[in-house]
């Protein structure tokens, strides 16, 4: 993902339109396989260190203002007009006249000897606080759901690219030729609104597509003996 | 941490997809004895160096994507002082590079500096990369083996073949070649009869006999089409959020009939592209700009419109370059591409030519939901076209309305001696009214039976007693029927007092839950609807049915009367004559058929006069608008004509041209694709440099300028081919040949390939016997799990079809973008989001799920199961796999399925309760062995 396209913040507006779900991407290290998919170039690739990724993708979630993100001089003028330096330029939908910021209703406090900011919300994280490492630097441009989904998912606003798990797939493979390298469990009854496209291979071979499991029916598409 | 992981793993994945390949083409299979820059050094750049080293931020400022960059970095003839031989030996105490990666082979430096040693030459040609050059027919190469060539495509085969010290193989069988013919030309299997024949069909030209009629079958344009969708990233709904569907098949049919009547590939493409601006364009040109049109549009609120649009447009030229050019444009919408030589101006030139376009707002700024809404037109088929023109011409033959002066009808009251309704209790008071009272159902039939005066009755009365109305005040009536001593009486129209806005009194008659015939807001008054027949009645009994059948349910009449006239006026009650009420009633019904008339997506020029502009943006960001620049070509490609005005038909034309480089090559590849399994240029998506390079140059030349000056004959092109003594080889790949040609670049054998996604599911069909036969019309929805398309809201759901439309070819199942059909994609089938050249076959565990237990699949064992049995005589196993392979079993394959069948048999006549769900143990174990039948690989396989 580019760093130029990050790096506008993002805006309360679209907290509660990104994500969804729960996507898991399961890798290991490298194992050669028969596939035409995995070719020479991972005999170049550095020694991966990670063995598997899980990446949970929640859509609907409390706002990160609410939990990591602690922001003083928002809270500070919480409940006063957006002042003009921050509206110009920028596109924000819904929104008619001048809004009101809106700080975090939360007590923020230190934790771990990272001294972490973490709001009240999550009375026992300072307890792994020092083995967690939060990142603070990611924006995005995208305000509406399915684009910022994708965004999140394949870095790209429209679809046709491949997802995290497909890249992982492809760069790093999987431990057993015969599961699938990127897992993708889904939680709640509806897809995202970004489609199937957040665990789309995109360009690579569908090899590297995200397999689904579903929490209603069968968990893997045609996995039940029919009748007879 | 693992933001920084990902970035590396991104890079090095970008560099390192296509280069194996080109090792494999240019090193191995021909290795130069003179050191050459294209074949020898350019590979190793390619795949080592360019993902740093090329652009115009590349590292260090070294370019060695052009040919002023390599030569800035060694000395001609003298390696050891070449900066670049001593970079990549480590040598000068400096990092070694390629930095961050494992160093050069020695193979790979000796070539590096056997060049430069040689003096470093590079050659014309690869200053302008092969695809960017137009192409000139080439000679068609002498050969030894003169025997084997049937046309000059095998001289080109041959001479390399003969160059590598190979022979081709022997010809396939014809059980093999003609199903090998059916599946690549029509997609589907021959039937056991046409196998027969065309066995012991002994004329000379036998085969060519199967490829006329296979070509001039129906559904060869179903099978050129289904190829062509997944560029034109055809599908049935928006994409993004809702995923609303849309209606756009009508493109699909569009692209069938034009393969199959064979459209010249210049007009195809220029209809698609452009086809609203050729001078009369008809209703078919526009419906081909649908190929447009089908880019994904994000209709969610709070959308910035222009932005969406913009993305369309990029859309829209990433898929014309991508389709026609082969090429990767879209790259440079952010910066200038990295590899090939289009700029980022290029690229907003390009799209600028999709900036002229129409759209409408529509919706409200205020609550941020406004929507560029693109055309539509109303695409009626021939019987609906037959009706409109019919409705037409009796709307067009009335009698002009006169001015008389009408005499107001004299009615006479009726008195009902019978009433009955589904629901509701009905009673008649003393003056003939009839009320209703007790339950107000949501819909409702009143019948009423009536003395008639026996003379020529005209018409009807019904009045409704203010007031009265269960259901808020209104009433829907949906429906008038009146029968005349037990025969029914045609009405002619229908005109009332007031009718609420929508709901007019001429759709009393027509029995559409969406409509009707109500009155609200004015339910507390007094109305009356009059009803006119066709004929005059004459009869004793008279018998009135009120139906009310509307969605919006509970709107039922509360009390009403009816009478009767003879007035040859009736609607006289209202004020209209019989002539206007006649032409209301057919207006209607025309307005009516039109409502349910398709629609195609297409495109219309918002000022056909304009030159389109676009703005360039600085990273590609929608906000940042750099420079305004006029729609135009690429600069390294020629330019549209001067004084031409660059409007989207002046690009289609562009493309179709004669010195255009790519277009006729891009095409030609395709067809041989289609037909080989894999293109001469393997990566048909991408000619530019980090495509890989033709295996064939000058076969693909020679093709592509057949293509080109013979009239872009689509059909023509694969009647060729599939002539040739190439095509028709045995695929039969001999232990020597798979180690010196893996992949089959040479051609030494005939290609192997397992079907398409929609084809495995034909295939099964039509051996099953089970396949609808229909082409075109509405998308379908065949047997999908439960829950696939589950939508975050919308309120769309899949509703399994049934009948024929259970059974159509995969080609026309409802394609939703969000929700791919699960037993496509499993099967490298894409999701229509963006537009796709090559579907990259992948074997993985859930094809042999979706084989064995997709309930579709099963019902296809069953039906092949039943064929089996009823068909297959006394040897219904033979029967059966001669069906799902086009070939006879040996002894040993026999016995196997004889094995297979008779232990089912036995394991399901000792569990009788699982062997009643497929009908008992003998059709249960039929039904296995034909679901084992629809598994095979051959099954799935063309040979």
């Amino acid at each position: 993902m580019n760093e130029d396209s990050l790096k506008e913040i993002t805006r309360r507006t679209l907290f509660k339109q990104i994500g969804y779900g729960l996507g898991g991407v399961a890798l290991s290290s490298i194992l050669a396989s028969e596939g035409f998919a995995q070719t020479a170039p991972l005999a170049q690739s550095p020694k991966p260190k990670a063995k598997n990724v899980i990446f949970l993708f929640m859509a609907g979630a409390p706002s990160q203002l609410d939990m990591f993100d602690y922001k003083p001089t928002l809270t500070k003028y919480s409940g006063q007009a957006c002042p003009e330096e921050i509206m110009k330029g920028e596109r924000f939908a819904f929104i008619q006249g001048t809004p009101k910021l809106l700080g975090s209703p939360h007590e923020f406090a230190q934790v771990g000897q990272s001294g972490q900011w973490v709001s009240s919300l999550m009375p026992h994280f300072k307890e792994i606080a020092d083995d967690v490492a939060v990142v603070r630097s990611m924006s995005t441009d995208q305000f509406n759901h399915a684009p910022a989904q994708l965004f999140m998912n394949t870095g790209f606003q429209n679809p046709g690219r491949p997802a995290l798990g497909s890249w992982l797939s492809y760069g790093i493979g999987t431990e057993n030729k015969d599961l699938p390298g990127f897992v993708v469990l889904l939680s709640g009854a509806n897809a995202p609104d970004g489609g199937k496209a957040c665990w789309s291979n995109g360009f690579l071979p569908s090899i590297h597509q995200g397999v689904e499991l579903r929490s209603q029916g069968d968990p893997v598409l045609f996995v039940s003996n029919p009748d007879g | 941490m693992f933001a920084t992981t990902r970035v590396k793993w991104l890079g090095f994945a970008f560099a390192a997809l296509p280069y194996p390949f080109i090792a494999a083409g240019a090193g191995q299979l021909a290795p130069q004895p003179k050191a050459s820059f294209t074949h020898d050094v350019q590979p190793i750049f390619k795949a080592h160096c360019l993902s740093c080293h090329a652009g115009n931020s590349a590292q260090g400022g070294l370019r060695l994507d052009t040919p002023e960059g390599v030569l800035k970095a060694v000395v001609k003839g003298d390696p050891e002082k070449s900066e670049l031989l001593r970079r990549i030996q480590g040598h000068g105490g400096l990092p070694r590079m390629p930095m961050g990666f494992a160093p050069l082979s020695n193979a790979q430096i000796t070539a590096v500096k056997n060049w430069i040693a040689q003096g470093a030459r590079i050659d014309s040609a690869t200053r302008k990369h092969w695809a960017y050059v137009a192409p000139v027919l080439p000679k068609v190469p002498a050969v030894r083996l003169k025997t084997w060539v049937r046309n000059p495509i095998d001289s080109f085969v041959l001479a390399r073949l003969e160059k590598e010290g190979l022979k081709p193989s022997p010809e396939a069988s014809r059980e093999t070649l003609i199903r090998r013919l059916s599946l690549d030309i029509i997609g589907l299997p021959p039937t056991p009869s046409e196998t027969d024949a065309f066995l012991r069909d002994k004329s000379p030209n036998a085969y060519e006999k199967v490829v006329d009629r296979l070509l001039a079958s129906p559904h060869y344009g179903e099978k050129m089409a289904q190829k062509w969708l997944d560029l034109a990233r055809y599908a049935d709904s928006d994409g993004f959020e809702k995923d609303l569907t849309r209606t756009a098949y009508k493109y699909r049919d569009w692209t069938i009939d034009a393969f199959n009547r064979n459209k010249p590939f210049d007009q195809f493409t220029i209809e698609q592209i452009a086809g609203d601006q050729l001078p009369n364009a008809t209703i078919d040109n526009l419906i081909a700009t649908g190929f447009c049109r089908n880019a994904m549009t994000n209709r969610e609120d709070g959308v910035d419109q222009a932005e969406a649009y913009l993305n369309v447009e990029v859309d829209r030229v990433s898929t014309v370059a991508t389709t026609f050019m082969g090429s990767t444009l879209a790259c440079a919408r952010c910066h200038d591409h990295k590899y090939d030589p289009f700029s980022q101006k290029d690229f907003y030139r390009m799209t600028a030519f999709f900036s002229n376009d129409l759209y409408t707002p529509k919706g409200n700024p205020v609550y941020s939901n406004v929507k560029w809404e693109e055309p539509e037109i109303k695409v009626p088929n021939k019987e609906q076209a037959a009706k409109l023109a019919i409705l037409e011409k009796a709307i067009a033959a009335l009698p002009k309305p006169t001015v008389d002066t009408l005499v107001p009808p004299e009615w006479t009251g009726a008195n009902p001696t019978n009433v009955e309704a589904e629901k509701a209790k009905l009673d008649v008071d003393p003056i003939g009214t009839i009320i209703a009272t007790g339950v107000n159902a949501p819909t409702e039939l009143y019948k009423v039976s009536l003395d008639a005066p026996n003379e020529s009755l005209t018409g009807l009365r019904l009045e409704t007693i203010a007031g009265r109305n269960p259901g808020n005040l209104n009433f829907v009536i949906t429906n008038i029927r009146v029968l005349a001593d037990g025969k029914e009486v045609p009405l002619l129209g229908s005109s009332a007092d007031f009718s609420q806005s929508d709901f007019d009194a001429s759709k009393a008659l027509h029995g559409d839950a969406d409509n009707g015939w109500a009155v609200s807001p004015k339910g507390t008054d007094y109305h009356a609807l009059v009803a006119s027949f066709a004929q005059p009645v004459k009869a004793q009994k008279l018998q009135v049915w009120i139906a009310m059948r509307s969605k919006y349910v509970g709107h039922n009449l509360g009390a009403f009367r009816l009478s009767v006239t003879r007035s040859p006026e009736p609607h006289a009650e209202h004020g209209k004559s019989i002539a206007a009420v006649r032409r209301d009633a057919l207006v209607a019904q025309k307005m009516e058929l039109e409502r349910t008339l398709p629609s195609a997506l297409i495109l219309r020029e918002r000022d056909p006069k304009a030159t389109p502009q676009e703005w360039l943006r600085t990273r590609g960001e929608f906000l940042s608008k750099a420079e305004l620049l006029t729609a135009g070509t690429p600069t390294f490609l020629p330019a549209i004509p001067q004084g031409v005005r660059p409007s989207r038909l002046a690009l289609a034309k562009w493309l179709v041209a004669k010195d255009n480089p790519l277009t006729a090559r891009v095409q030609a590849n395709r067809l041989w694709e289609g037909l080989f399994g894999t293109g001469l240029v393997e990566t048909s998506e991408d000619f530019g440099t980090q495509g890989t390079p033709p295996s064939h140059p000058e076969l693909l030349d020679w093709l592509a300028v057949r293509l080109r000056d013979g009239g872009w004959n689509v059909k023509d092109t694969i009647r060729l081919i599939v002539c040739s003594a190439a095509y028709r080889q045995s695929s039969v790949a001999t232990p020597a040949l798979l180690r010196k040609d893996p992949n089959n670049r040479l051609l030494a054998r005939g290609s192997r390939f397992r079907l398409e996604a929609e084809t495995i599911r034909d295939n099964a069909l039509t051996v099953a016997g089970l396949l609808s036969r229909r082409v075109g019309g509405p998308s379908v929805m065949p047997d999908q799990p439960d829950g696939v398309w589950d939508i975050p809201y919308g309120g769309e759901r899949w509703m399994r079809a049934d009948g024929e439309n259970r059974w159509r070819r995969g080609l026309y199942t409802t394609w939703k973008r969000s929700a791919p059909y699960p037993a496509f994609v499993a099967f490298d089938a894409t999701s229509r989001e963006a537009c796709t050249v090559r579907r990259i076959r992948t074997n993985t565990p859930l094809q042999a799920l979706a084989l064995l237990n997709d309930t579709g699949m099963i019902a296809a064992a069953e039906a092949l199961a039943g064929r089996m049995a009823k068909e297959g005589g006394k040897d219904p196993l033979r029967y059966g796999f001669r069906l799902a392979t086009g070939r006879q079993p040996n002894a040993k394959e026999l016995l196997r399925l004889q094995t297979l069948k008779n232990g089912l048999l036995t394991r399901y006549r000792r569990s009788p309760i699982e062997a009643a769900k497929l009908g008992g143990p003998e059709k249960a174990a039929m039904t296995l062995t034909a679901n084992v039948l629809l598994n095979l690989d051959e099954t799935i396989t063309r040979e």
